[in-house]
């Protein structure tokens, strides 16, 4: 063949693969990076945040954030967006430091003139990080995805797991009966809680170390100066950038487990000095609202309501959004000396060896079952599922949001649960096929929102053994 | 980061720009051309940082010194030892060193410190190409030393980094043949066609056997079965072939376009049917190396069978030392060496075993002693053989045939309607990969030997592997997530 057809032949065959391709990962564009999600053709799954967040900050439509380190990942936009009555996104980036976070907001106020309200955390073990500080140790930043330069996109067009992990799979899924497009919820955007057991025994695997303390680190004149650095770079500069805009920041509440950690590292002190010093940065700003939880004794010190040392269920972030809200737990230019020296005082004289004998509940939503119960009066009500089909009548679920119960399949079909009302009429289903559950036991939430009266669960499908139900 | 072929920097930016100066330098003169190539290698090698950029910088202008010494000395011996111990001087130092430390740590029971250093990029390559040089000046295969060419020789970025080794004679009669500055639509051709194979067979192939081997040898005492280490053996041997010779043909690929023809480097080795015949096809440049200035020079096999034999032993010897800075390395040698001594011997026999038989014992040979190659040490080597052979339990564990099952699996097995046979043997996709792979090696022609060869077919499977290995390029990038 001759020469030149050939390379012809080549050159026509590559640039067309390539452009089939390439216009495909535009079409579907997973990560968001050219359009906003094609909502009536894909099913869009949120499972890469340092690939995705960028991108939700580019082209979604909202005036208002909520993001944060993994510590943020449990907020529910739906519960935002009913108390605050903005239009939430949320960008949780796992393990970041406060630079990363803010890069990812102030590309949020580039490309949105329009963000009213941030909510954002002040995680205390980032306090001291120097203000440039990035973790390298976590993975390859796609950084292509975060400048405007077209020509390192072909790392995106041109990328065999984008490809054919995301594009072609969402294509396939589209063609199959039953598909429903849409995306991910931000209310379960990273969150964990769903696959998280919680409790004293997941938050301490072996036994409740002594409460001894370890040699004091002090805080030197350079720390302090880290300090102030970090909040005024990644903080303070922002909001003073952008005064329209209300930032809330809030301290998370981080289990009793963490403070034992800091006390025997002789760290404890150093924590919280690095607050006051934080909270004096944020203060003064007039659109810088501060909130402390990490002072919630009955929060931080029930390990029920922790997956791990330091994080929590979504119910805690429920009550959060709600207190920040009511501008319950806020600090003040009057009150957060106060409050943080009490804080510190608690932490440093709790009585850790209580924390042994806490009781670790069965059904890991009980407590937040327990703190619905505190917030709205509506005590959780235990029941029982008929095995191997049948149907049981659980009264008025009116005041009730949550259905929360476990399950082990012993047979070889799926699970499959119908509410129906008084009339039969079908109000929800909740299925899971028997090649999503392996033979194990696994807790499962199903959300009410919306259904009121009178309902009847009927439970379909082969074997199955429910314990732990509950309403809430 | 380093330059390397398969990188969207190099295909889409660096090779185009140059390509385009290089033929426009071309157009004007031999010198400017030659100044394009020297400065278009330095901007390819500077990427690998300034530290590896110094340290070849001054090799450079250390050996260019000697070089000039040999003709004014009118190629006395002085000069061209004083050269080949500076050069291997700068090897040991960088490359051995630290392993001579541990050795002798070991042995005394002392406690050495060892030095921090990092391995400059090619450092291998361009120190035998720098004895090359200086060997073929005072032979007087090269009667003047020009600095232009010299720079242009070492510095030729397609062989810079890992090869092929060139003669210099060989390179600069290409380099100084003014019909080779003019562009050619041919070699254009074969050099698209022979790098776009490599690129498939280094993005596609070697790097997803590559994940399986890491898996094998992760869990070769905490899992893994008999027949999960023996195919981590095969598969590593798979690997290594398809990861060095993708490279090199990516090399003659773009050597090709340019008119420079690279030496074949690998011509089908795993149809080898004795170890003597497999080194004249595996690492070809290597093996003509160390035969014209080690093994020649100690006297060949000019000397009598024992002579011979130790001529043999300390070429391998010197090969494994060469490979790598470890006594695996250095028993993996002396094992090829004693596989070479031992067919010299029994020759007569040897020659008229059925090739099927020869063939079996080479492949297998080169499996077992590319396993010590792999492994961290002899130990470890002897403890995965044990393992192997002792057929203890012959089931495939999912984490070696997992990395088969790559991003484009399923969107494959729905084109070939395999979905199906699919839900019953998930290890299909590996079955398919080592199929593909061992036809390859076993029975289609070697690619270098068909280079000019153009047709619709190979236009086709070249733009699909093209295409294929183009894509592989990028990655997704995933996070420890999971931890928080």
């Amino acid at each position: 063949m001759r020469k030149k057809l050939w390379i012809l032949g080549f050159l026509l065959l590559v640039t067309a693969a390539l452009a089939v391709l390439g216009s495909k990962v535009v079409q579907v564009d997973p990560f968001f990076h050219y359009h906003k999600p094609n909502l009536d053709a894909y099913y869009y799954v949120l499972n890469n945040q340092r690939s995705q967040n960028d991108g939700i900050y580019r082209h979604f439509d909202y005036d208002a954030v909520i993001t944060g380190s993994s510590l943020s990942q449990e907020f529910k936009t739906s519960e935002a967006e009913a108390l605050f009555g903005h239009h939430f996104i949320k960008t949780p980036y796992n393990g970041a430091t406060f630079w990363e976070i803010d890069m990812g907001l102030r590309s949020g106020f580039r490309h949105n003139k329009d963000i009213k309200l941030v909510i954002r955390g002040l995680d205390m073990p980032r306090l001291a990080d120097d203000k440039n500080y990035t973790r390298n140790d976590l993975g390859t930043y796609p950084t292509y995805l975060y400048d405007d330069n077209p020509f390192n996109d072909v790392k995106y067009l041109f990328n065999r797991d984008i490809l054919f992990s995301r594009v072609y799979e969402m294509e396939y899924a589209n063609d199959q009966p039953g598909f429903q497009s849409g995306m991910e919820s931000f209310d379960t955007y990273a969150s964990k809680t769903a696959s998280s057991h919680f409790g004293h025994n997941t938050v301490f695997t072996t036994s409740v170390p002594l409460a001894r303390e370890g040699t004091p680190r002090e805080m030197t004149e350079e720390d302090v100066q880290r300090v102030r650095d970090n909040i005024r770079q990644n903080f303070a500069e922002i909001a003073i950038q952008y005064p329209e805009t209300t930032f809330y920041c809030y301290v998370v509440p981080l289990s009793a487990g963490t403070w034992l950690g800091w006390y025997r590292a002789g760290i404890l002190d150093f924590y919280f000095d690095a607050k006051l010093i934080a909270v004096e940065e944020l203060l003064p700003l007039e659109n810088v609202r501060v909130f402390d939880f990490s002072d919630v004794a009955e929060i931080a010190c029930d390990l029920n309501n922790y997956r791990d040392a330091a994080h929590f269920g979504n119910w805690v972030a429920s009550l959060m959004l709600r207190w920040m809200h009511d501008g319950k737990y806020e600090l003040t230019e009057e009150n957060y000396r106060e409050r943080i020296e009490a804080g510190r005082e608690f932490c440093k004289n709790y009585d850790y060896a209580t924390l042994k004998d806490q009781e670790d509940y069965e059904n890991d939503y009980y407590a937040a079952a327990l703190w619905r119960e505190e917030i709205t009066g509506i005590a959780p009500r235990p029941f029982t599922l008929p095995t191997e089909g049948g149907t049981v009548s659980i009264g008025d679920v009116t005041d009730y949001r949550y259905l929360s119960f476990s399950a082990q399949k012993t047979g070889r079909d799926g699970l499959h649960l119908c509410l129906a009302n008084e009339n039969g009429e079908k109000l929800l289903d909740f299925e899971k096929t028997a090649d999503e559950v392996d033979g194990e036991w696994h807790r499962y939430l199903v959300d009410l929102d919306g259904i009121d009266g009178a309902v009847t669960l009927v439970t379909g499908g082969g074997a199955w053994l429910f314990r732990d139900t509950i309403l809430y | 980061m380093q330059m390397s072929f398969n990188s969207f920097r190099f295909i889409l930016t660096f090779f185009p720009v140059f390509v385009i100066l290089y033929f426009l330098a071309a157009k004007k003169s031999a010198r400017a051309t030659r100044l394009v190539l020297i400065l278009g290698s330095a901007v390819f090698y500077a990427y690998a940082g300034w530290q590896a950029s110094l340290l070849l910088a001054l090799s450079l202008a250390v050996n260019l010194l000697l070089a000039l010494w040999i003709v004014r000395a009118q190629r006395k011996k002085a000069p061209l030892v004083i050269g080949i111990v500076l050069n291997l001087g700068l090897l040991f130092s960088f490359k051995y060193l630290n392993f001579a430390i541990g050795t002798v740590n070991t042995i005394t029971q002392g406690t050495l410190a060892e030095a921090k250093l990092i391995l400059p990029l090619g450092i291998s390559f361009f120190t035998f190409q720098q004895i090359m040089y200086l060997v073929s000046v005072f032979r007087g295969e090269i009667e003047t030393v020009d600095v232009g060419d010299y720079l242009a020789y070492i510095l030729y970025f397609p062989k810079l980094i890992m090869g092929p080794l060139m003669e210099p004679a060989d390179f600069l009669t290409q380099l100084h043949d003014d019909t080779r500055r003019r562009f050619r639509w041919d070699h254009l051709a074969s050099g698209i066609k022979i790098f776009s194979l490599g690129l498939f067979k280094k993005m596609v192939l070697a790097d997803t056997f590559a994940q399986s081997v890491n898996w094998g040898f992760e869990n070769a005492f905490t899992g893994a079965t008999s027949a999960d280490l023996l195919l981590t053996m095969l598969f590593y041997t798979i690997q290594l072939y398809l990861d060095f010779s993708g490279y090199t043909d990516m090399a003659v690929g773009v050597s090709e376009i340019l008119n420079i023809r690279l030496p074949m480097n690998f011509d089908s080795p795993y149809q080898a049917t004795s170890m003597r015949d497999f080194w004249k096809r595996w690492h070809i440049s290597l093996t003509s190396f160390l035969t014209k200035y080690i093994y020649i020079p100690l006297g060949g096999n000019r000397n009598g069978a024992k002579r011979t034999a130790l001529n043999i032993l300390l070429v391998f010897l010197i090969s494994g030392l060469w490979h790598g800075a470890g006594w695996t390395f250095i028993l993996w040698g002396i094992l090829h060496g004693l596989l070479q001594v031992f067919e010299r011997a029994t020759r007569r026999v040897f020659d008229r075993l059925p090739k099927l038989l020869t063939w079996a014992y080479s492949f297998a040979s080169a499996n077992v002693l590319w396993l010590l190659f792999r492994s961290e040490s002899i130990r470890q080597w002897l403890r995965i053989l044990k393992r192997i052979f002792l057929f203890s339990d012959m089931s495939i564990t999912r984490g070696l045939y997992r990395p088969f099952i790559v991003p484009e699996t399923f969107t494959l097995l729905r084109l070939l309607h395999l979905k199906d046979i699919y839900q019953y043997c998930e290890s299909l996709p590996m079955l398919i990969y080592l199929a593909a792979v061992l036809a390859g090696c076993f029975f289609f022609p070697n690619t270098y030997r068909r280079l000019e060869k153009t047709n619709a077919f190979n236009m086709v499977v070249c733009a699909i592997a093209f295409a294929w290995g183009f894509i592989c390029l990028g990655t997704e990038s995933t996070f420890l997530y999971f931890n928080f």
